[in-house]
């Protein structure tokens, strides 16, 4: 999202085209800043929930951060060089791969996983303002959130609609709260740590299976898929930094790391209080005034967040070529729409399958990765051409056949083949090999070997432009 | 048969041919991979030993 006030770069955000050095001013103060308010939103919570349902909280807290970590490496090298080069995002990085009609698939990839965060911010926006509502004392303690919830996410659909409809003024400023809400996560992290220590250290995980290192590894393997998805919103961000040295700290301090210190108040939250969300326990640690003043803040946060993120995925639905004509309003409405179905109709269900959504971003995100790395690394050898990212039509470099690089989507599949017979995404059954490997590695793995092996016999028919300069 | 390929909006053919003649940014150097090595490898290394 950027907020560069000349015409020509807001032009080239909104069509997806490259930008210029001259135009590439953030640096990594700027850009740490960006990614923390990008990554560290409420839904950290969450993400500590599903952590704190295997693992005690030292274990959860040290294989969540190693997780995340790991995956952030994976999303910097694969979705970061031609992003960083080219002053593209991360779906116009795609087309090396995908070609120049395949990138849809990604694309859609990257669809689904900002529509499922943005439904995961709404539902919690709905649930904390109900929160705030029982703690101002507009509502009775124990009011049901079953009928609030969908009526609040209809309420917040609708005012993010109204206001997205003028276009990105504001949302910017709406972001900046976001930066506050670290620092309020944080206070409320060091509260539940500091009245519930002992309890925290004694509590067992609900869910913990048999196998330590079944546990273990899950843990790993959770933050691995969290921040394999942020190579959604990645692109669009490094972009506006000059050059790879430029991006490094900042995503690895910046977007990965407020992640799992955030979801610490989950961890500690569902272990302790048997609640990873903050809203349903601050008055019973912090008091009254706290919960207000927390609650306040998360829910404001909750809101501008799911703004910003509407906004990107409408701005991001232009790429697609059947939409570029279509109006503002219409964008606007596909994206909201599956937005505000999740937060009516299944808010209940879509937070309880939280961990399944965040396996199979892991499925689809991690061969993605993979095949990035191994293209541009090994087989481009990092020669890319950055003419043949927009040129359309057969006989481009990247038109492949058709449009479509049939190694790429051979590499995604067995990387999704992998990851499946690794670690079900939705029953978490696995294999016996996935306690000792994860699934999302050896996911990218086997979808970089394919992609490596099925490449070389693309570059062999002189398809894919891998002999241009 | 290779297609012409379709005429590109004024603006970004600007912006490509800026990026062709050399403006375009650099990728990782190395003192990136360091920084890489360090966060994303040996960090998390560390971090599971001692968890674990």
């Amino acid at each position: 999202l950027v907020s560069v006030g000349e015409p020509s770069v807001l032009a080239a955000d909104e069509n997806a085209w490259p930008l210029l050095p001259s135009e590439r001013t953030w640096g990594a103060a700027r850009l740490t800043l960006t990614l923390a308010t990008t990554a560290a939103a409420t839904w950290c919570y969450l993400i500590g929930e599903s952590v704190g349902s295997y693992l005690r909280f030292i274990q959860g807290a040290m294989t969540l951060t190693a997780g995340c970590f790991i995956g952030m490496l994976l999303v910097l090298l694969a979705a970061g060089p031609a992003c960083v080069r080219f002053g593209i995002d991360s779906v116009a990085a795609t087309k090396p791969q995908f070609g120049s009609r395949g990138w849809v698939v990604p694309a859609a990839l990257q669809a689904i996983s900002i529509i499922g965060w943005n439904s995961l911010l709404i539902i919690f926006f709905a649930k904390s303002a109900v929160q705030l509502g029982i703690a101002l004392g507009f509502m009775a303690p124990g009011t049901s959130s079953a009928v609030l919830v969908p009526l609040l996410t209809l309420f917040a659909c609708a005012v993010i609609f109204t206001a997205l409809r003028r276009g990105a003024t504001g949302v910017s400023l709406v972001s900046n709260i976001l930066f506050v809400h670290v620092f309020v996560g944080l206070w409320m992290l060091y509260l539940i740590v500091s009245h519930r220590w002992p309890e925290l250290i004694a509590a067992r995980p609900a869910l913990a299976a048999p196998h330590r290192l079944w546990n273990y590894t899950t843990g790993v393997e959770l933050g691995i898929g969290t921040t394999l998805s942020w190579w959604p919103y990645i692109g669009a961000m490094i972009r506006m930094a000059p050059n790879g040295r430029t991006v490094v700290l900042p995503v690895m301090l910046g977007m990965c790391l407020p992640v799992p210190l955030l979801s610490l108040i989950g961890l500690a939250g569902v272990l302790v209080l048997k609640s990873s969300d903050p809203s349903e326990w601050l008055r019973t640690v912090g008091g009254p005034t706290y919960a207000i003043v927390a609650l306040g803040f998360v829910t404001a946060a909750n809101f501008g967040t799911t703004t910003a993120g509407i906004y990107a995925s409408a701005v991001g639905l232009r790429n697609f070529r059947i939409l570029q004509r279509r109006s503002w309003t219409t964008l606007l409405l596909l994206t909201i729409m599956p937005v505000a179905c999740v937060g009516i109709f299944i808010p209940e269900l879509f937070f309880a399958k939280f961990g399944n959504f965040l396996a199979l971003i892991g499925v689809a995100f991690a061969p993605l990765c993979g095949i990035q790395i191994a293209d541009y690394f090994i087989l481009r050898r990092r020669r890319l051409d950055v003419r043949a990212l927009y040129a359309q039509g057969s006989g481009q470099p990247y038109s492949f056949w058709g449009g479509f690089n049939p190694a790429a989507l051979a590499a995604l599949a067995a990387g999704c083949a992998t990851y499946v017979l690794l670690l079900n995404p939705l029953s978490y059954r696995s294999s016996d090999w996935y306690p000792h490997l994860t699934a999302s590695l050896p996911a990218a793995a086997s979808a970089a070997l394919v992609y490596f092996l099925s490449g070389t016999l693309v570059r062999r028919a002189g398809r894919g432009g891998y002999h241009n300069p | 048969v290779a297609e012409a390929p379709e005429e590109l909006p004024p603006e970004l053919e600007a912006r490509l041919a800026a990026l062709e003649a050399g403006a375009s940014g650099t990728d990782f150097d190395a003192v990136s991979w360091v920084w890489m090595v360090l966060f994303g490898i040996v960090l998390p290394l560390a971090l599971i030993l001692l968890g674990w």
